[in-house]
């Protein structure tokens, strides 16, 4: 069994890491074997003052926690919880698919976060793929400062680490089938990144800055409910198919939302593919793979196949469909990455 | 530097008086967090409510007192360069010169937040209190393979 274990660690730290850092998770993928170890922290806090009666209730229970100077941070699921008890929203350090910048305790709370999802490499200089967003097409940012703090936090964990395109990461992990050509849309917490690969070379790739929080702000914003809740709600119970007489007030707004969402991706992909010249004749039609959280309640797929039907698409497409771990599927390809990059050297 | 100290500087620096919103928007905390600290300062006696004005406080010689022992604020002393002149017998405009002297400014006692949280979090990352949730999946051998077409493409 020891033979085994060290056999498996020996491995592990041939081949290397992924990491999906996203806006509202953050999953770590590890090769065991024939096994993949996925691991998952949310990408969330919430601040308590700091006394010794809190800290006492925090110690009896299984709360994740951190103690600051004055302040407990309460990280993860648990952050959510709490926001919803105290009708208040969860903190995030990331949002839009960066780093806050409106977050002060944004970076050692990530770093603490990739900590506890990554732990220690195996051996120094371990490689490591992480995940970083394309440029938006719809707002005003670079990923540059972003992908940069991401980095320096993984080397000072003692990882080599490389920056991979969400979109392609998704292409890695889901259409090897396919010689890697294809469309990888991964519908995330803070953004959406959309590539289109042609034998693992991107054509293009972008990223929209509206994704599964935009919905949670509209909704929370047309219902008077509190961020956290949506989020939960969506997560935990939300159903696309279920009939919209049966709905409550937030399922409709969701329904009303997320649709919205589904038409502005495909019209910003549809702009993309009519403005790009270097877009290439593929032999056959191609498949358009989805991922992410945000694609996860039951009916997103047929609601997604459904608007792409109604409006023209200026590719031929020969299938549409979800991953089948859509959260784990950006690590997977991240962690593709670096298996065969490891290989090739 | 804590929230109390935070909010007493902010009343200083507003000419030693200043109103619950002022300071919640100068500091960036929360008007129930302003209020709540500000209510503690009071109890302490480092700050008193204004009679005259709602929600308005003024720092009390405690409170200046704390700041000046946390070496947050400035003092002001007579100029060695003034009493030099003085003592030449020239002539100088002012009654007397500014010098600021600042306590402690490479040991201070009030730690930032983001380095005590760094220390905390090494010390809960060792006791495994934020522990990932972990999922192992059978998909070690569809990774492979994909690693190794995608290894191909690349040699390709």
């Amino acid at each position: 069994m020891t033979n085994k274990v060290k056999t498996e660690k020996t491995d592990s730290a041939k081949i290397g890491r992924g990491l999906d850092v996203g806006t509202a998770f953050i999953y770590g993928a590890q090769k065991m074997g024939s096994r993949v170890n996925f691991t998952t922290q949310r990408n969330a806090f919430f601040d308590v003052e700091r006394s010794e009666f809190t800290e006492d209730i925090l110690k009896g229970s299984n709360v994740k926690y951190v103690l600051g100077e004055d302040k407990i941070y309460v990280v993860g699921d648990d952050a959510m919880k709490l926001a919803n008890v105290f009708g208040r929203s969860a903190r995030r350090p990331m949002r839009n698919g960066v780093i806050s910048s409106e977050e002060d305790e944004a970076l050692p709370l990530i770093e603490l976060i990739i900590k506890s999802v990554l732990g220690a490499p195996f051996e120094k200089n371990e490689l490591c793929y992480y995940s970083v967003p394309a440029l938006p097409v719809d707002a005003d940012f670079d990923i540059t400062y972003h992908q940069n703090i991401v980095k320096s936090i993984l080397e000072k964990c003692g990882y080599r680490a490389k920056p991979i395109n969400e979109g392609l990461a998704v292409i890695f992990s889901e259409l090897a089938e396919d010689n890697f050509t294809g469309m990888g849309i991964s519908f995330g917490g803070g953004m959406v990144n959309v590539c289109l690969a042609v034998m693992s070379i991107p054509v293009f790739s972008f990223s929209i800055a509206r994704a599964g929080d935009w919905i949670d702000a509209q909704v929370a914003r047309a219902t008077n409910e509190s961020l956290s809740k949506v989020a939960t709600f969506k997560e935990t119970y939300f159903n696309l198919k279920k009939p919209e007489s049966a709905m409550t007030k937030v399922e409709q707004a969701l329904l009303i939302y997320y649709n919205s969402l589904i038409e502005y991706v495909l019209a910003e992909i549809k702009k993309e593919v009519t403005k790009n010249s270097r877009i290439p004749e593929f032999e056959k039609p191609i498949p358009i793979v989805i991922s992410g959280g945000t694609a996860k309640p039951t009916g997103f797929l047929e609601k997604f196949k459904e608007t792409l039907k109604k409006n023209s698409f200026p590719l031929a497409i020969r299938e549409t469909r979800l991953a089948p771990h859509p959260l784990y599927s950006v690590a997977k390809g991240t962690l593709i990455a670096a298996i065969a990059d490891n290989k090739r050297n | 530097m804590d929230s109390e100290l935070e909010i007493l500087k902010k009343i200083w620096e507003n000419n030693g008086k200043a109103n619950i919103r002022l300071i919640s928007s100068q500091v960036g905390f929360g008007i129930d967090y302003t209020r709540y600290i500000s209510n503690y300062l009071c109890r302490e006696g480092q700050i008193k409510p204004m009679a005259d004005r709602k929600n308005w406080y003024r720092i009390t010689s405690r409170g200046k007192k704390r700041l000046r022992s946390r070496g947050i604020v400035k003092l002001k002393v007579k100029s060695e360069k003034h009493a030099l002149e003085k003592h030449r017998g020239l002539k100088v405009k002012g009654r007397e010169t500014e010098k600021a002297i600042y306590y402690l400014p490479k040991k201070l006692k009030a730690k930032s937040s983001e380095g005590a949280l760094k220390k905390a979090s090494a010390e809960m990352l060792n006791k495994n209190s934020l522990k990932a949730e972990d999922e192992k999946l059978n998909l070690g051998r569809s990774i492979a393979k994909a690693a190794l077409l995608l290894k191909n493409q690349f040699r390709d």
